[in-house]
């Protein structure tokens, strides 16, 4: 085992000294100069607008650059060594195949890893700067683990849909939900709080809402009141401050960005049971407008998510994560064919991940001819999704990017990445030199 | 005391076939061959003979269609076997990105040395191929003959007991023959076994104690150097220049049997040797001073 880590690195180091010497640091240069002036010339409505378009644009370009850049590499090196016949003076040494088998996809996956360190360092001053010194602000966020229905009378009722509407045209309807588990050590938290709003009444785009809070069931409820920082909430449509509650305006599925469409409220310490424990209440107070809310995601609590630079290289873990994927596709194709086919190859898979959302809308549509349905349901177990974490949108949205979202990406793609690694090595086993 | 084999082929061919499977080319029918450990032994044939095919068998990087090959008792591709075995393909087919030592370092390390001993072996053999001014320099600048030393190099990085040389020589001007030449014997002196494959005869000749001549892939001799060469017809009788009357004594004795009588030529390659190796000497001077 011991000989077969040491020929692994070995090889690994060889594709990264290979990678170094073929210059590919200039074309990373070229990407962070077009970057540059991609960035300088976007334009938003006002100042977080900007802030958000410029994390998307950044993180956006460093997966996309990235993942390519994978895909050429591999094809570049795994190609040379069976086109200028490198393999003849390779394999009648003690290497194993599958340790030339990983050792190339690590030393590509350590290759674009350095390079993603980079575009993340420099992504992360730029935003600084563009931003005017203002770096996002990251939350990861706590979920209810139950919720229940009101009525104007207290009464409760289990819900057992994931959405709930409150209508009707009487005040009191209310939706309370149930966190558990939450830090009892870190002194007050922030709650978030988001709905979407229905008004038959144009004028009544904003309703009014109360909010309490209580740490257990047999506890005094008490209200919360609307935080400074809250993007919205503290006043009224004729722009005088909200005496109590808070006035809610609609906030969609698409409104995810944490620092922009949630409204804010401190949880203090004392409505927290020291089991970590508590029951929030929303109660309706406008009945000229419907308000719907979700169930794990219109009610939060925000925690501290760490700082942004910190963020943006664990999103780049899952961008490797997503790299390995192609790396592996690729290598294996560099294993039998040509650099041609091994790019197109490549390629395809990178696209086919991209827009495998489409596809599975198209399947589902009933629109496409049968045999056609059945190949493209048969794509989806070799091609995954690149869009199911969706890091660029994640971290626009102030949302940290937690070390649990980058073990589910490894383990989701690393699935994908170790199949086809090890129909490489199948490949490369049966394969005369 | 009988020699061990170090490498035993029994009814080994190969017949490559095409993308479905049908039989496209015999390179090498049933072969039988065993070598000896401490000997070289010579695999001789003209292009396309098979002589390739037979190591590249040997070494597990082709399938064999029949038959068995065995290194050290051992299958092909056995990775215990490939640990005592330096191989040098018949081009130099080594990564242009690295430098001498760097590539001397990386095969090195495919065979688990430790950082000391490939340090020490790194700059022996640098050495010993003559690139020790240019062990810094890419593989991408160097020349064909300078690259074939590096190969040359790397075959023996990890101080193997069976070292496969295929067409050595080729690329390498007279002295780096004659040098790879002396470097064979000294393998053999130092209880290496070696398997030298070429197609040119005077390098086969000069260093081999065995060897093989194979011809469409059909093995067509097998035996010592100076059995297989020694004509039994002929023998040659050698008198210093000048003794003319024992000249005289001899032609007389043999009568009509006498087929020719003239002066032993030297062979071009000591001759270029004996002219150009002590100029070589003094430019090589010049240049570490």
């Amino acid at each position: 085992m011991t000989h077969w880590w040491r020929a692994t690195w070995a090889m690994a180091s060889l594709s990264i000294c290979e990678i170094g010497r073929q210059k590919t640091w200039i074309v990373l240069l070229a990407v962070i100069a077009v970057m540059l002036v991609a960035l300088a010339s976007l334009q938003a409505v006002d100042a977080s607008a900007q802030l958000k378009l410029s994390v998307v644009t950044i993180s956006g370009s460093i997966n996309f650059i990235s993942t390519l850049f994978a895909i050429l590499l591999v094809a570049a090196t795994i190609t040379r060594d069976r086109e200028q016949l490198v393999s003849l003076t390779l394999f009648p040494k003690p290497l194993p195949m599958s340790a030339y088998v990983c050792g190339r996809w690590l030393g590509v996956q350590i290759a674009i890893a350095i390079g993603v360190l980079i575009l993340n360092t420099l992504g992360t001053l730029v935003v600084h700067l563009t931003a005017d010194h203002a770096i996002p602000e990251m939350r990861t966020v706590h979920k209810p683990v139950d919720w229940q229905r009101v009525d104007i009378f207290g009464e409760t009722s289990p819900l057992d849909t994931k959405r709930v509407t409150l209508t009707g045209t009487k005040k009191g309807g209310a939706i309370r939900w149930d966190l558990a588990k939450l830090p009892t050590n870190q002194g007050d938290l922030v709650l978030l709080l988001k709905g979407r709003l229905r008004a038959i009444d144009p004028a009544h785009y904003q309703s009014h809402i109360a909010v309490s809070a209580r740490p257990s069931e047999s506890a005094q409820q008490t209200l919360l009141v609307c935080s400074d920082e809250s993007p919205y909430g503290s006043f009224r449509p004729d722009g005088k401050p909200v005496e109590s509650g808070a006035t809610m305006k609609d906030k969609g599925d698409n409104h995810v960005d944490l620092n922009q469409d949630y409204m804010r409220f401190r949880l203090a310490q004392e409505l927290i049971s020291p089991e970590g424990t508590c029951i929030i209440t929303v109660t309706r107070n406008d009945i000229n407008s419907s308000l719907s809310f979700k169930k794990f995601d219109s009610c939060l609590i925000a925690l501290s998510g760490g700082g942004f630079f910190t963020n943006m290289q664990r999103g780049g873990c899952v961008v490797l994560a997503q790299v390995g994927y192609l790396t592996a596709i690729a290598l294996l194709c560099a294993c039998f064919s040509n650099i041609g086919v091994t790019l197109l190859a490549g390629l395809t898979a990178f696209f086919g991940a991209l827009t495998l959302s489409y596809i599975q809308d198209m399947t589902g549509s009933g629109k496409l001819p049968n045999f056609l349905v059945r190949f493209l349901e048969l794509m989806q177990f070799i091609i995954p999704d690149f869009n199911r974490y969706g890091v660029e949108g994640t971290l626009a949205g102030g949302q940290a990017v937690g070390w649990p979202i980058v073990m589910d990406a490894w383990f989701y793609y690393g699935t994908f990445s170790l199949s086809f690694l090890l129909i490489a090595w199948f490949v490369m086993l049966r394969r005369e030199l | 005391m009988a020699q061990a084999a170090v490498i035993q082929i029994k009814g080994l061919s190969k017949t490559y076939a095409d993308f479905w499977g049908r039989a496209r080319v015999e390179a090498l029918k049933p072969l039988d061959l065993e070598i000896q450990e401490g000997e070289i032994f010579g695999l001789l044939g003209p292009n396309g003979s098979g002589k390739t095919t037979t190591i590249k068998l040997l070494l597990g990087l082709l399938n064999a269609t029949n038959g068995d090959a065995f290194m050290f008792g051992q299958d092909p591709g056995n990775q215990d076997a490939k640990r005592r075995v330096g191989y040098l393909p018949e081009e130099t087919y080594l990564y242009k990105f690295l430098n001498a030592e760097e590539t001397l370092s990386f095969y090195g390390k495919l065979f688990g040395l430790d950082k000391t001993t490939l340090d020490t072996r790194i700059d022996a053999l640098i050495k010993q191929v003559g690139l020790d001014h240019a062990r810094k320099r890419r593989l991408g600048e160097y020349s064909k003959g300078m690259a074939r030393r590096l190969g040359l190099a790397q075959a023996l990085i990890n101080d193997p007991d069976l070292v496969i040389l295929d067409e050595p020589t080729s690329g390498l001007d007279p002295i780096g023959t004659a040098e790879v030449k002396d470097l064979i014997v000294d393998l053999k002196q130092r209880g290496k076994t070696v398997l030298l494959c070429s197609h040119l005869l005077a390098d086969v000749e000069d260093v081999c104690d065995r060897l093989a001549i194979l011809h469409n892939g059909q093995l067509k001799a097998c035996g010592r150097v100076d059995e297989l060469l020694m004509s039994e017809d002929r023998t040659v009788v050698e008198i210093k220049a000048g003794e003319e009357s024992q000249l005289d004594a001899v032609k007389a004795a043999a009568g009509e049997a006498l087929i020719n009588v003239d002066h032993p030529r030297e062979r071009l390659e000591s001759y270029f040797r004996r002219i150009v190796a002590p100029q070589q000497d003094v430019t090589k001077q010049e240049n570490e001073a």
